[in-house]
């Protein structure tokens, strides 16, 4: 019995990742990163490359861990849902080891701010519906902001997601 | 005159105490109760009671005032944060720290409050008087030693910092942040130490900017020159001035981020217009990053190129 609590107990610690901050302003993961992972996944279309990166969680995973959760009740203060990525900024000779062009590599270092602000506004344009076409496409309007050196940048550096 | 001396005097040396007994403890929560509820647990459960009932009694046999808050959104946070009262402050809530990725990509240290904002650059300024902090959310440890080894907390000597390098339950923080509180704040006989003043540290630097806050209470902006948290811009209707660090500045100009925080729920958003900038070198609106129509662009996120 005691082994069981403690299996249950040890469950309940390792998959209750859901109790994230649920927003009343129209959902607060979208407000703060939108779909990352999946306009990232856009820039490498962009790129022509034909990876998707995905990590959002299945709802086999989802129901598994609203289970645990009516069971076991605790809340776990975990913040990783809702955690965004962005551009940081990087020296000029590990750039150019990622196979950026000089002109790309200052480009990118003096545009990381604008790179943040569209992968943002990208990222809040999509959902989990949304498909990386989608947000190649969403790329390819807002990237014509930036400038191309920088953008060409960029997406070689997330190539280096593969 | 006599009596002036007298009072003088008095204020000299009683004042000090009469400073510490308004020193208080604040606890603030911004967390949602879950709308799912294990099958034992009261259809009336909520998540800030629950807290504020084992806070208080975890911190019963302290002599200080504790001050609860709960929803606290980003300018609740930096009111305490910045408020010389504060003695000690634990703010509850989900976090995660900064995690690497692939070459010139990162994924955000975050400490989120309730109404989804990133919060976690608040953290960086602190009243010199605070002699505890606690985040008591996932991984906030890493966060807090690294703002101490950027020298954020340098003006606070004797300040604890506390939270966690790995996953914790609510339950499990509260009881280990409220354990190692009790044994510092009880063991923390003397005041000297206090600053004394009710004024946060200023910088001194000749490039300023002035804007005019025309928001109302839905919003608040943090301030960024690249990653440099400057402080939270507030709804009212006073001029706010911001000093920006000559580090920043090249050739008398510096890129200035703007992030909409949310403090209200909202059933829509519509994010702030631009705002009116004024620099210490130059006059008039500054220029931002604009659309194809030449109106401002993004929506929580702002930039501007400030000219000195």
């Amino acid at each position: 019995m005691k082994a069981l609590k403690v299996l249950v107990l040890v469950l309940g610690l390792s998959f209750i990742p859901q109790k994230h901050a649920e927003s009343a302003v129209g959902g607060a993961v979208a407000l703060t990163t939108g779909s990352p992972y999946i306009a990232i996944s856009g820039l490498l279309v962009l790129g022509g490359s034909s990876v998707v990166i995905n990590r959002s969680s299945s709802d086999i995973s989802d129901i598994f861990n609203a289970m645990i959760w009516m069971i076991v009740g605790l809340t776990l203060l975990d913040g990783e849902e809702g955690q965004a990525m962005g551009f940081v900024d990087v020296e000029t000779n590990v750039l150019l080891d990622q196979g950026l062009t000089i002109e790309e590599a200052y480009a990118y270092q003096d545009s990381i701010e604008e790179l943040n602000l569209v992968f943002s506004v990208v990222s809040s344009q999509l959902n989990n519906d949304s498909t990386a076409a989608d947000a190649a496409a969403l790329w390819e309007q807002h990237g014509q902001l930036l400038d191309d050196d920088a953008l060409s940048g960029a997406i070689k550096l997330v190539k280096g997601l593969k | 005159m006599k009596r002036t001396i007298i009072f003088v005097f008095l204020f000299l040396i009683l004042g000090p105490q009469v400073f510490a007994s308004e020193r208080q403890i604040v606890v603030l929560t911004s967390l949602e109760t879950p709308d799912r509820q294990p099958f034992w647990r009261s259809k009336n459960y909520e998540i800030s009671r629950s807290i504020e009932r084992r806070f208080r009694s975890k911190l019963k046999n302290l002599e200080y005032k504790i001050v609860f808050e709960h929803n606290a959104n980003a300018v609740v946070l930096e009111s305490y944060l910045t408020s010389p009262q504060t003695l000690a402050l634990f703010w509850v809530s989900h976090a995660v720290d900064a995690g690497g990725g692939p070459v010139g990509l990162e994924y955000s240290q975050s400490i989120f409050d309730v109404f989804g904002n990133n919060v976690a650059d608040l953290f960086k300024r602190i009243h010199p008087n605070m002699r505890w902090l606690s985040i008591i959310g996932c991984k906030g440890r890493p966060i807090l030693e690294r703002y101490h080894l950027q020298g954020f907390y340098d003006l606070n000597s004797g300040l604890v910092l506390q939270s966690f390098d790995r996953n914790i339950s609510l339950r499990r923080g509260i009881n280990q942040a409220t354990a190692q509180a009790l044994d510092h704040l009880e063991n923390m006989t003397s005041i000297g130490s206090f600053s004394g003043t009710n004024l946060m540290p200023t910088l001194d630097s000749p490039y300023q900017i002035s804007i005019i806050p025309h928001l109302n209470d839905d919003f608040a902006g943090a301030l960024f020159i690249g990653d440099y948290y400057l402080g939270l811009l507030r709804a009212n209707e006073a001029v706010t001035h911001f000093a920006v660090p000559e580090s920043l500045v090249r050739r008398e100009k510096a890129k200035l981020t703007v992030r909409w925080l949310v403090l209200n729920e909202l059933e829509e958003i519509t994010w702030p217009a631009d705002l009116y900038i004024e620099t210490s070198g130059s006059r008039g609106p500054q220029r931002f990053f604009a659309d194809w129509n030449g109106l401002i662009y993004g929506g929580q996120q702002n930039l501007y190129y400030l000219e000195f």
